[in-house]
């Protein structure tokens, strides 16, 4: 159940770049809005996830085999590195925001040399530049590719 | 704590600490673990009571002072006492260590 969570968001994020993963973001929507009404999910989710985790993963039999077993646990364990990391990608954004690093409690900010630019408070401009950029990119490239986003 | 400018820094800073411990904060306002430091500064500055007296210089309004004292990265505290830098560090250090520094060197 737990991986819907994760695989809501993995998947919406990849369908934005790839057909492929949309049933699979629907499912896991289906999942997620059952479960916020305390009903059990009925697309089989997990079981999808699962075939087709394994299906790529029989190049190594034992792999396969392991990650078959363990689904669960394994599961378990990627929804908490997941959240784990999205805590702490939250708090490195926070710092960046508020204090201008991500990790102020160590930081200076030099203020001869190149590394100026890439300091403190330039460091957010950077950013905003960076993904300007990549939002950009992926508009040209899709405009490009004549792909069209069809949320139905 | 003191804001000061380049014109002021002989009479605020190098003069009065002939008498008391002078502790030079350079900041600038693009500068985020600047906001860590000094109110950490400025807290214990009042806790030491008349143990050293804080001032503060923006860098990038006062060039001068920040040429005179080579600050290449901040924040830059220097302790100053008679008119000379004993003691100095950069960076958000943590509470524990800006007091043992304090401590070590007042």
């Amino acid at each position: 159940m737990v991986i819907c969570i994760v695989a809501l968001i993995v998947f919406s994020f990849l369908s934005i770049l790839s057909a492929r993963y949309r049933p699979l973001a629907k499912d896991a929507f289906k999942c997620v809005f059952l479960m916020i009404q305390f009903k059990p999910c009925d697309v089989r989710l997990e079981e999808k996830i699962k075939s087709k985790v394994t299906s790529k993963l029989m190049r190594m039999p034992k792999l396969a085999r392991l990650f078959y077993r363990h689904f669960r646990p394994i599961s378990w364990i990627f929804t908490i590195a997941f959240f784990a990391s999205l805590i702490y990608s939250a708090y490195g954004i926070y710092n960046l925001l508020v204090f201008g690093s991500c990790d102020p409690s160590s930081a200076t900010c030099e203020i001869t040399s190149l590394l100026y630019l890439i300091s403190c408070y330039e460091i957010e401009t950077v950013s905003i530049i960076a993904i300007i950029s990549i939002i950009l990119f992926i508009y040209f490239y899709f405009k490009k590719k004549n792909i069209k986003i069809v949320i139905k | 704590m003191i804001e000061i400018t380049d014109k002021e820094f002989r009479e605020k800073v190098l003069k009065k600490s002939l008498k008391i411990p002078v502790v030079v904060d350079f900041y600038a306002n693009w500068c985020g673990p600047c906001k860590i430091i000094s109110p950490l500064l400025e807290r214990l500055e009042k806790e030491y009571k008349n143990g050293f007296v804080l001032v503060r210089i923006n860098i990038d309004e006062n060039e001068e002072t920040t040429k005179t004292y080579e600050i290449k990265s901040i924040p830059s505290v220097k302790m100053i006492k008679e008119g000379k830098v004993v003691a100095e560090f950069a960076g958000a250090l943590g509470e524990e260590v800006v007091r043992e520094w304090l401590d070590r060197n007042l």
